[in-house]
């Protein structure tokens, strides 16, 4: 499939573009418990050791980014 | 004095702006060393911030130092909370919703603050608080007290 | 927007008249005694931001996890973290896992009965058996006492009676090392009767763009020994009982991790992921087999298992995998929608597209519904047989991981904060995995049988944080 790799390609590249400057004081969403990536580790955890011990799939998100941006 | 409310109202309304020019603001501050901080209840940090700011004003005369605070929380009972929690003595807070004043000072981060000299001139700026750096924050307040106006 | 836009001036207003009359310390009480301009009072508790500074959390939590008729786990974890007031932070995560039941062993269903030989010890030593489930036997031939098990016509043969423990340590360490540079290191310990791992990783996090871009690049290192009681098989070796030609086995495992978060807008939380993983050592189930099936057209016996080999899988896998995520915020509501495409050079390829959307309820509570669409090709040397007429291949496996099928998972997450300090969570969910494309076909007699070893399972977990 060597058009799906330039369709992600592109789609990432398309995400990217569309992003507008948030200015430091305006993280308030951002900084909400739900719009954390590490929201509740606990589950997070126990999906990956589910899915890889059923499937043969691994990799997954990063936890790193997003929230308030303080300090 | 009811007249010149109403005036200021009128023009207020006609020019749309949240809140009057902050330099206009802080004139009453004019011949005090002003520490102006910009915070909000979603900043981790800013909780830390205020316990140092109030021991700032214990220690600098009000004659010569004042800390003026900046809220940027878009719901008001957020920061209500925030200062409820944080219990201690009021500082006082002015509500900048829109950020307008956020804009104005080139806020670069949360929390920030600005030191503002007896002349009404930004002297120095602070991006975030951190506690092992409170020496240096004092001792920029310390340099603008000892200035003369 | 129009509200908005007079609330600020009727605060202005207060604010120029508080200075008119003189008074410099504007304090917010003074604004909140107009109470008026509040629109709401009471804000859920996951609209609110979590604690990042000086913070010390516990949770404690337990999984239970089944598959219908086979495999079962309970899974207790304790887990803490510190934060110090400079944001340097410290985790500690400690798993016990118990699994009991059954899990198929590779064979293939057959028209007769079939006999597993696990063990075969020689005479005058004593071995238990699990004789409850029926499934265990114990019997002298030859004079070795042999513990075997059974699988009656038809059925998918499993192995019963099997119980492990695990125990799971995980630590890790992260602190900036400049203002907009971050390191994070950990590791991980795990032990099992007849598996160990110890796994290593670091990582750097650079925050740019006024740290609306995060950049992240990490690498791990994880080495793993597999040791069962009886030995490792060699590669195709009959399952005859006999002790395993070696004693232990190690796979490495290198993967190096790279990703991007970017805040698209004031709502919306971007993150793509790429990942590489590099497996090389022992990788076959020291405890799976593939039947070697008489496959001559024609004969009574076509079909029958002649024999039972260990499997073979390659020492060598390097794999891919790029994942997407959005995080979308409509008022006080989360979607949360990704993807992720998986390849390797096994010959597997998979797709995951997972959605979720977080509803706050009431102040305290949340619930997240969750769907999850998976599918994944056969790996090259995936079967369900071995035909006894041909020649052996180079790798076979008969492992339902490494089979093509389709899985789909509902779900259910919810929160609650009790209190300001103690959060409680659940969590349910329901896995359909069936077979994908063709279905495998065995020949003569055990052609009306189905091979696909995969099977649904049911995940539930309970857990409390209490933050000091």
């Amino acid at each position: 499939m060597p058009y799906l790799k330039w369709f992600i390609a592109t789609l990432i590249v398309a995400q990217l573009m569309a992003c507008t400057t948030v200015k430091p004081w305006e993280r308030d969403v951002l900084a909400r418990r739900s719009m954390s990536l590490e929201k509740n580790p606990m589950f997070l955890s126990m999906d990956d050791h589910v899915y890889f011990s059923k499937e043969a799939a691994a990799g997954g998100r990063t936890f790193d980014g997003g929230g308030c941006g303080c300090n | 004095m009811l007249l010149r409310t109403f005036f200021l109202t009128f023009v207020l309304i006609m020019t749309h702006t949240a809140v009057a020019d902050p330099s206009a603001e802080l004139a009453s501050y004019k011949g005090r060393v002003v520490y102006l901080d910009f915070w909000a209840s979603w900043c981790g940090p800013c909780k830390l911030s205020f316990p140092f700011m109030q021991s700032l004003v214990d220690e600098y005369p009000a004659s010569e130092f004042a800390v003026v605070t900046v809220n940027l929380d878009r719901r008001k009972a957020l920061a209500d909370k925030f200062l409820k929690d944080i219990g201690g003595r009021s500082l006082p807070v002015i509500m900048d919703p829109q950020g307008e004043w956020a804009e104005k000072f080139a806020v670069q981060d949360m929390p920030y603050s600005v030191l503002i000299d007896k002349r009404g001139n930004v002297r120095f700026e602070h991006a975030g608080f951190h506690e092992s750096e409170t020496s240096k924050y004092r001792a920029h307040i310390e340099q603008l007290l000892a200035e003369k106006e | 927007m129009q509200l908005k836009d007079n609330k600020g001036m009727m605060e202005a207003v207060v604010l120029l008249t508080a200075n008119l009359l003189n008074s410099t310390a504007v304090l917010a009480q003074d604004i909140n005694s107009a109470k008026i301009y509040d629109v709401e009072d009471d804000v859920n508790f996951y609209d609110e931001a979590a604690p990042s500074e000086d913070v010390l959390s516990v949770d404690v939590a337990v999984v239970n996890y089944e598959e219908k008729g086979r495999v079962k786990a309970v899974e207790p974890m304790v887990a803490v973290k510190y934060v110090n007031s400079e944001g340097t932070a410290f985790t500690a995560k400690y798993t016990y896992d118990t699994l009991t039941g059954a899990t198929p062993n590779g064979a293939a269903p057959s028209a007769r009965l079939q006999n597993f030989i696990v063990s075969s010890v020689p005479a005058g030593s004593t071995v238990t058996s699990t004789s409850a489930s029926g499934r265990t036997i114990t019997r002298t031939i030859n004079g070795n006492d042999i513990v075997a098990y059974e699988t009656q016509p038809g059925e998918l043969p499993l192995a019963y009676g099997f119980k492990d423990e695990r125990h799971s340590l995980d630590l890790g360490f992260s602190t900036d090392i400049l203002e907009n540079t971050r390191i994070a290191l950990g590791t991980t310990i795990s032990r099992e009767t007849d598996y160990s791992t110890n796994g290593v990783r670091a990582s750097v996090i650079q925050s740019l763009n006024n740290e609306l871009t995060t950049l992240s690049l990490g690498v791990s290192l994880e080495s793993n020994t597999s040791k069962p009681e009886n030995g490792i098989p060699a590669a195709f070796s009959r399952m005859d009982g006999s002790q395993g030609a070696f004693e232990s086995l190690d796979k490495d495992v290198t993967s190096v991790n790279v990703g991007l978060t970017q805040v698209m807008s004031r709502d919306w939380l971007l993150s793509v992921n790429y990942n590489y993983g590099n497996v090389s050592g022992y990788q076959s189930d020291p405890y799976r087999i593939v039947s070697l099936l008489h496959s001559w057209e024609g004969f009574e016996w076509t079909g029958y298992p002649m024999e039972y080999l260990f499997e073979n899988r390659p020492e060598e896998r390097v794999r891919h995998s790029v994942y997407l995520g959005n995080k979308i915020a409509f008022d006080s509501y989360v979607l949360d929608i990704s993807g992720r495409y998986y390849t390797d050079d096994w010959g597997i390829d998979s797709q995951t597209l997972e959605a979720s959307l977080h509803i706050p309820v009431w102040k305290s509570i949340y619930i997240e519904p969750l769907a999850r669409i998976y599918h994944q090709s056969a790996a090259d040397f995936f079967t369900y047989y071995l035909p006894a007429s041909e020649e052996l291949p180079e790798y076979a496996s008969a492992d339902s991981r490494l089979d093509s099928f389709d899985a789909v998972t509902l779900g259910l997450r919810t929160g609650m904060a009790v209190t300001d300090q103690l959060e409680a969570y659940m969590m349910a969910e329901y896995y359909h995995q069936q077979k994908s494309g063709e279905k495998g076909v065995l020949p003569g007699i055990s052609a009306s049988y189905d091979p696909y070893a995969g099977t649904d399972a049911a995940v539930a977990m309970i857990g409390l944080r209490y933050t000091f």
